[in-house]
């Protein structure tokens, strides 16, 4: 099993941070060369709808990590407000322990349904948006796991096989979600998002549990998760 | 606050929070094994009349019998003088505890039970978990054996209450 290096986390976020805050028009770019705007007029309800591809995952399997886990996100712009959003994604993990020799096999579809609010909302000539969330998330899938023979510690002479194939299970879990949306260019932006993640409930099996949850991660009660997006506002 | 300072502080907050981040996201790898990985059946051993806990004489020893092949294998498990003990079970379908009071007096427990195999996290190793199906037991020294949960694993909780007639029951 391949282990994440803390180095290469930290590069990678250090990275992620730094290109949004490096990029042209930030706040405190803005701040020096606009007005605040006091009072917001009238708008319209629908004001677009964004498609993103998250790269995070694909990025920390290259570098890494056990999981490849990428999803693609649809959200629309209410009063530049709410941000209802749907996420879809697929997770997978084939490894193997290298202490235990325990090997864990998945891959499945998931989705997560929630809503945004942009916290700047009566800033709209800020280039983009800060949005704190809820998500929901469901999958169900199927897992195998296969580990050496258990050996009787007391009585020697017995020993018990431990291999489970295609074992049905289902997980559901909450997501609190900020994130930070920057417009780069035209109709495309970046978006950083940190996600804590709550288990609600996941299937056991009478022999194991699932390792790995596609879209929430390890099987914990909390997770830290992130998704980095390469963003485009869809031209209606 | 001169916007170069203003700019400053934001970049110094960026890698801040940046670190902070990459620290909490690292710590989210690490593996929450549990502190036992072994699954033991506790007995608390009791008074039959006052329900209080009794401990065992010094000397009482307690052995584990299974059968491989019509043989038998016996492995001593428990030989100190205590209000409970914890032993585990074999993982035939069968194990027979003997609990030597003194060299002629003696109580035999048989359990039968299903082996559960059991992995949550690949990091931390299969476990074997134990759910007791039924049970015999002599009564030459004990009163009884109670079957207060028959789910054995590596949580720490009463299995068995064996009652003993102590010598003011005797009376």
């Amino acid at each position: 099993m391949k282990k994440r290096p803390i180095s290469i986390s930290i590069i990678g976020l250090l990275m992620t941070m730094s290109s949004l805050w490096g990029l042209p028009g930030t706040l405190a770019a803005q701040q020096k060369t606009q007005p605040i705007a006091t009072e917001v007029p009238s708008q319209p309800l629908f004001q677009g709808a964004f498609v993103g591809v998250d790269v995070f995952g694909p990025a920390m399997h290259v570098l890494g990590s056990d999981f490849l886990s990428t999803e693609v996100s649809l959200e629309a712009n209410l009063k530049n407000k709410y941000f209802p959003t749907l996420e879809i994604g697929y997770g997978s993990t084939d490894t193997t322990d290298d202490e235990t020799n325990i090997h864990f096999k998945t891959s499945a579809p998931y989705f997560r349904i929630g809503a945004g609010y942009n916290v700047f909302h009566k800033k709209p000539h800020l280039p983009g948006q800060f949005i704190i969330g809820v998500r929901f998330g469901h999958n169900s899938f199927k897992y195998d796991v296969e580990a050496p023979a258990l050996s009787d510690p007391y009585w020697a002479g017995t020993t018990i096989p431990l291999s489970y194939q295609g074992v049905k299970t289902n997980a559901s879990w909450l997501e609190l979600v900020a994130s930070l949306k920057t417009h780069v260019y035209k109709s495309f932006y970046l978006g950083l998002s940190v996600r804590y993640r709550s288990l609600i409930k996941v299937k056991k099996s009478e022999n194991s549990e699932p390792w790995y949850i596609p879209g929430f991660g390890k099987n914990k009660s909390t997770n830290l998760g992130v998704t980095y997006n390469l963003i485009y506002k869809l031209p209606f | 606050m001169t916007p170069k300072q203003r700019m400053k502080r934001t970049k110094h907050i960026g890698i801040l929070l940046g670190v902070a981040f990459a620290t909490l996201w690292t710590g989210c790898g690490d593996a929450e094994c549990p502190l036992s990985s072994h699954a033991v059946a506790r007995f608390d051993f009791l008074d039959s009349k006052t329900h209080h806990p009794v401990g065992l004489t010094n000397g009482a020893t307690i052995t584990g019998i299974i059968y491989l092949d019509n043989h038998p294998e016996i492995d001593t498990l428990f030989n100190q003088a205590n209000n409970y003990m914890s032993l585990p079970l074999s993982y035939t379908e069968q194990t027979t505890y003997v609990m030597h009071y003194s060299e002629t007096l003696r109580d035999t427990i048989e359990l039968t039970h299903k082996n559960i195999p059991f992995v949550k996290d690949i990091e931390c190793g299969a476990m074997m978990f134990h759910q007791v199906e039924s049970m015999r037991y002599t009564t030459n020294v004990l009163d009884s054996v109670v079957l207060v949960n028959p789910d054995i694993n590596n949580e720490e909780k009463t299995n068995f209450n064996i009652y003993y007639r102590t010598a003011d029951d005797n009376e």
